[in-house]
């Protein structure tokens, strides 16, 4: 692959550097990223280890034995016990429901964890499959618009997703702002959903946890979001997002009569995994433009079909992933 | 009057090049000023300039003198090839134009947001005359909820739709 910045061309086969490092990619790109609730590690610390399965589906829950502790996790099903001791035979302190959030301390197989429910500070133990390990970061696009999603790290993948209230802003014929919905989600899946994978590898020989995970990227739609998008029906317009929400035009932009799938895919991509623009807006003069038919670009000008997402926008999960593997080598790659 | 437009255009682009960051610079008080004293005199001596767009969407750019010349171009097309135009409308139709800006009290007109949005347009209407220029300024995110701006505009967009024939298909969002 190539690109260019601030004019030089750059060819790459991959995005790679030391898990230590911030990538000169990303440095380049003006990417700025920063997570909240991510587990600070070092060097020495010992990476936490997963089991890498060749087939199968993605399992959500963590390493039987975790390392790198402690971090914040989320149970997985609707609610699980915690109990007194690790040993499902002991008292049930009480159930914590989906999502909720525990300090898992250590543990084997059964975690110790620390959490508060209802003002009430409880520790124990649950089961390490009913809890999921899961960060929220933001990245910071060119125009200074920040936005914030989940990242997941999974048995198999690492997932990126984001909840998003979709809210129907008026226009709409019968059943088209379930339409311009659903397309919006798609078309998010289509562009960015399992286009690249993450490599993790150690340089002194292999360790428990190197592998290749696929990224996948999933929104949904959640009244309840604190993000929220206005979808407009019957009006053209220039669709757009920013820190505090977007707007998407059901019929695109003025030459045309449908918002496109790569538009679409394209706000979706500010939204997400917060990717700058990559062509020329005199009131950002200091832009990195690209000509190697980004999906950030002007594609219009490109090629509407040969327009992809590229590793560098995904380069912001070396530094993410690396916090939880620290001192391998972390690498973006198709 | 080519020429004079020209000049215009060259006394608003000094202004924008004066305005960082892009904010709205309008001393309100003389704006309005410059608009009362068109709308009293219709001296030909004033100048609407309409901009709005970047390169992903497409640009429409307006220049209008107070006795009706023009210069108009855009790229919002239907096959976003540049299409250009030069003439000369009614001066009443500028009038109502600045009729419309203070009514609409256009010079209060202030950005929602403290900075644009990714993929956001900027939008611009100034006005310029007696040898001074003021610009209002909105990210096109903006423009639906600021109804003082979508007026005037509106007006703008129908002089373009006028003029081009339909074929600038400008919408102003």
């Amino acid at each position: 692959m190539e690109w260019k910045i601030n004019g030089t061309l750059v060819i790459l086969s991959q995005l790679s550097m030391k898990a230590t490092e911030q990538s000169p990619l990303q440095a380049s790109a003006g990417l700025d990223s920063s997570f909240e609730n991510a587990t600070p590690g070092t060097s020495s610390a010992p990476a936490p280890a997963f089991q890498l399965k060749a087939s199968g589906p993605a399992i959500q829950r963590i390493p039987r034995s975790p390392e790198a502790t402690p971090f914040e996790g989320k149970i997985i099903p609707w609610s699980t016990p915690l109990y007194e001791r690790a040993d499902g035979g002991s008292t049930r302190l009480v159930d914590l429901p989906k999502d909720h959030p525990v300090e898992v301390l250590g543990g084997d197989a059964w975690l110790h964890c620390k959490t508060q429910l209802n003002s009430t500070t409880y520790e124990g133990f649950v089961s390490h499959e009913q809890i999921k390990r899961e960060t929220s970061f933001t990245n910071t696009t060119d125009t200074g618009n920040a936005y914030t999603s989940d990242l997941t790290m999974f048995n198999e993948t690492f997932a990126i997703t984001k909840e998003v209230n979709f809210i129907d802003a008026g226009g709409f014929g019968e059943g088209g702002y379930v339409r311009l919905r659903n397309r919006t989600i798609s078309a998010i899946s289509t562009y960015l959903d399992r286009k690249y994978k993450v490599k993790i590898e150690s340089p002194g020989g292999p360790q428990h946890g190197d592998g290749i995970y696929p990224i996948t990227v999933n929104v949904t739609h959640n009244a309840a979001a604190p993000y929220s998008v206005d979808l407009i029906g019957g009006q053209s317009g220039s669709s757009f997002m920013s820190t505090s929400g977007g707007d998407i035009y059901e019929l695109g932009q003025a030459s045309e009569t449908s918002i496109p799938d790569i538009t679409l895919a394209h706000e979706g991509s500010h939204m997400v995994i917060g990717a700058s623009d990559e062509y020329a807006n005199a009131s950002v003069p200091g832009r990195v433009l690209t000509n190697d038919h980004s999906l950030m670009a002007n594609y219009y000008s490109q090629g509407v079909a040969q327009a992809e997402i590229k590793a560098r926008h995904f380069g912001f999960l070396v530094n993410l992933v690396s916090q939880w593997f620290p001192g391998r080598t972390i690498s973006i790659v198709q | 009057m080519k020429l004079k437009i020209f000049a215009l255009l060259l006394g608003v682009a000094a202004l924008f090049s004066s305005c960082s960051p892009p904010t709205n610079s309008n001393p309100t008080a003389s704006m309005e000023q410059l608009l009362t004293t068109y709308l009293q005199s219709s001296d030909s001596d004033f100048a609407i300039h309409y901009h709005i767009g970047n390169e992903f969407r497409g640009t429409t750019e307006m220049e209008l003198a107070g006795d009706g010349s023009y210069a108009l171009a855009s790229t919002v097309t239907e096959n976003r090839q540049e299409l250009k135009f030069e003439g000369k409308v009614e001066p009443k139709k500028v009038h109502e134009i600045a009729e419309e800006m203070k009514v609409q009290a256009l010079w209060e007109v202030t950005h929602i947001r403290p900075r644009p949005g990714d993929g956001e347009a900027t939008a611009r209407i100034s006005v310029a005359g007696q040898g001074e220029s003021y610009v209002v300024e909105l990210w096109s995110g903006e423009i639906r909820k600021v109804p003082a701006f979508g007026a005037v505009q509106e007006k703008l967009l129908e002089l373009v739709r006028r003029i081009s024939e339909d074929k600038i298909l400008e919408v102003g969002r």
